[in-house]
């Protein structure tokens, strides 16, 4: 069987298992709708602070909060594989030959096509609430935020891997989330933060996302940002994907 | 269909080495039924998974349905199924879904993949079931399923790691059913693993015994068994006083050893204890001793387990 097909099937697998129950969607959407109608207000009274624009600051706080959105949606999916292998159903798909990186990519796709629909959703749901739109720019953001759920997804998954526990995983999970959340400048403009924290953000693939969809947002799909964004959440994919892979094929089941 | 070579598989743990399988020989020819018999933490399972590509033996070699575990796993996968120990479906899928998956990646094509399923679910006893989630199947019928998942490819060869563990006796019979019907109706080869002396006996033509890492017996279940020195012969005597007497005509029997009076009941250690039984109640009869039940019965393999290592196969359960 081919890569497309394997990918497919374990795709097609993946949505059937979960499609079932909606809480998986209902959670990651009314995340980013809370952050909006409740810290959306705050930003907005900041007011022209520095990295801020003045005036209107849904333009510039939708975006952040859709990377927020892609993240909860994608990097925990380490924990379903976990699960699988605890049960033993992964086992019974490593001793069939499907291609090893097709059963990562499958279960990716998954997350890559929710946050799609999930982000036409939020900006569909805050276009009445005065998000002005660029047609061209937000098409390019949603593809970026897909590309980005693929990466997130990928890394999530070989971290599940590479970690035998649950508790390693979620311990994981707790270090990284609020450094992450935090220095990519979704909520708050990295502009206020001092230049030790400005350089840690620097290091966040998340960061450079939010800012290439900020230049999306106001369509401008030419700045350089936007080309930054892309290829940062690119390499971050590939090389999860390298290693989830390479934890795939040494998995102690 | 299996020749392995010296298999060793170690693990480093953080400040030791486990040594879980140390130098093991296997061969099974195409036909056999094999039962891998041993206490828990054996190596039984580390052993299954060196044969089916889930694991790299540390040293040693095997073929397994003609294809080099270790240089060739895609070709070994395409011709085996593994049943592993523990569940293989996923919750929030259905029977049949699982299955035709199953099928997908073993490259059987739509059409293909729907008819196999179909025919799986009819003869696992399954059909019913066919759109349930699998979380809300039973024990046995999600052993089925796991089974169906291992055949769907339609392998020479397929590879069981206690199927029945955790089964009610019920289940379990009707597994092992199936596993017999994996012999004599689909002409598959089969190894399965397993702690149950009497599951070894009543399925399999041939027990490897497997302890501490190596095996120390191979043999069909009767050869194992006649390690054992003799069958045991129990005598019920209608009064418990008349038990010394009979004792006493019992140790008359030149074949006669370990042998053990209590309460009402003479137990003993005899060659052909069928043989031994006619002799003996007439022996009986002549002191006027009266009997209320004989039973004669073979060598059990947890006999043959104790004669081999000194330890019951219950001790470690
Ligand atoms: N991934 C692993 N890492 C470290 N040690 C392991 C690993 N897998 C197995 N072992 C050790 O190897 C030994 C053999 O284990 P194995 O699972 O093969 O036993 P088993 O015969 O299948 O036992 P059981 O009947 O309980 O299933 C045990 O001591 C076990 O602790
Ligand atoms: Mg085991």
């Amino acid at each position: 069987m081919n890569m497309v097909t394997s990918t497919a099937t374990v795709f097609t697998r993946e949505v059937r298992s979960k499609i079932r129950t909606p809480w998986p969607f209902v959670e990651s959407l009314v995340d980013p709708l809370l952050l909006l109608v409740l810290f959306g207000p705050l930003v907005a009274g900041l007011g022209g602070v520095e990295g801020l624009p003045s005036g209107d600051t849904t333009q510039w706080f939708v975006p952040g909060i859709l990377v927020v959105m892609t993240f909860s949606t994608s990097a925990f999916i380490g924990s379903g594989i976990q699960e699988e292998r605890q049960a033993g159903a992964l086992e019974r798909m490593l001793v069939t030959p499907v291609s090893r990186l097709a059963m990562l990519l499958g279960r990716v796709l998954r997350v890559v096509v929710i946050v799609a629909v999930q982000t036409v959703v939020v900006m569909a749901i805050t276009i009445p609430f005065g998000l002005d739109v660029f047609p061209v720019g937000f098409a390019v953001a949603v593809a970026q935020l897909a590309v980005l759920a693929g990466a997130l997804g990928v890394v999530s998954l070989a971290a599940g891997l590479a970690l035998t526990n649950a508790y390693a995983f979620w311990g994981m999970v707790t270090i990284f989330y609020t450094p992450v959340i935090v220095t990519s400048g979704a909520l708050l403009p990295m502009d206020l933060a001092p230049d030790w924290l400005y350089a840690v953000s620097r290091i966040n693939p998340l960061a450079h996302v939010v800012e290439a969809q900020r230049s999306l947002f106001v369509g401008d799909v030419a700045d350089p940002a936007v080309a930054l964004g892309f290829g940062v959440a690119f390499a971050f994919g590939v090389a999860g994907a390298l290693i989830g892979t390479r934890a795939l094929n040494r998995v102690r089941v | 269909m299996i020749n392995a070579r010296n298999l060793v598989r170690r693990f480093s743990l953080k400040h030791e080495t486990v040594e879980a399988v140390r130098g093991v020989d296997i061969d099974v020819a195409p036909g056999e039924v094999v039962a891998f018999l041993g206490p828990n933490g054996a190596g039984k399972s580390t052993t299954l998974r060196m044969l089916t590509t889930l694991l790299p033996p540390s040293d040693g070699t095997a073929i397994v349905a003609g294809h080099d575990v270790r240089r060739e796993p895609q070709e070994v996968r395409k011709r085996i199924g593994h049943i592993g120990q523990g569940n293989g479906s996923m919750d929030g899928l259905q029977v049949r879904e699982e299955l035709y998956t199953q099928g997908r990646f073993y490259g059987l094509d739509r059409r293909t993949s729907w008819a196999r399923t179909s025919e799986l679910l009819e003869q696992l006893d399954l059909a019913e079931q066919a759109s349930r989630d699998v979380a809300r199947l039973s024990g046995g019928q999600r052993r089925r399923l796991d089974v169906a998942m291992g055949l769907i490819h339609r392998p020479g060869l397929v590879f069981l790691d206690e199927p029945t563990t955790g089964l009610d006796p019920q289940s379990r019979a009707n597994l092992l059913d199936h596993i017999r019907w994996l012999r004599e109706e689909q002409d598959i080869t089969v190894v399965l693993t397993t702690h149950y002396l009497d599951e070894a006996d009543a399925v399999a033509e041939r027990v490897i015994v497997i302890d501490h890492g190596q095996i120390i017996a191979d043999g069909t279940p009767d050869q194992l068994k006649s390690k054992v020195s003799g069958d045991l012969v129990t005598v019920t005597l209608a009064e418990p006083e008349s038990v010394d007497a009979a004792a006493e005509v019992v140790s008359r029997i030149p074949t006669a050893h370990e042998i053990e009076s209590r309460g009402d009941v003479v137990r003993f250690r005899t060659e052909r204890g069928d043989a031994v039984m006619p002799e003996l109640v007439r022996a009986l009869d002549g002191p006027g001793l009266t009997l209320r039940g004989t039973n004669v019965q073979r060598p059990t393999l947890d006999d043959v387990f104790l004669t081999l290592t000194g330890r019951s196969l219950r001790d470690d359960e």
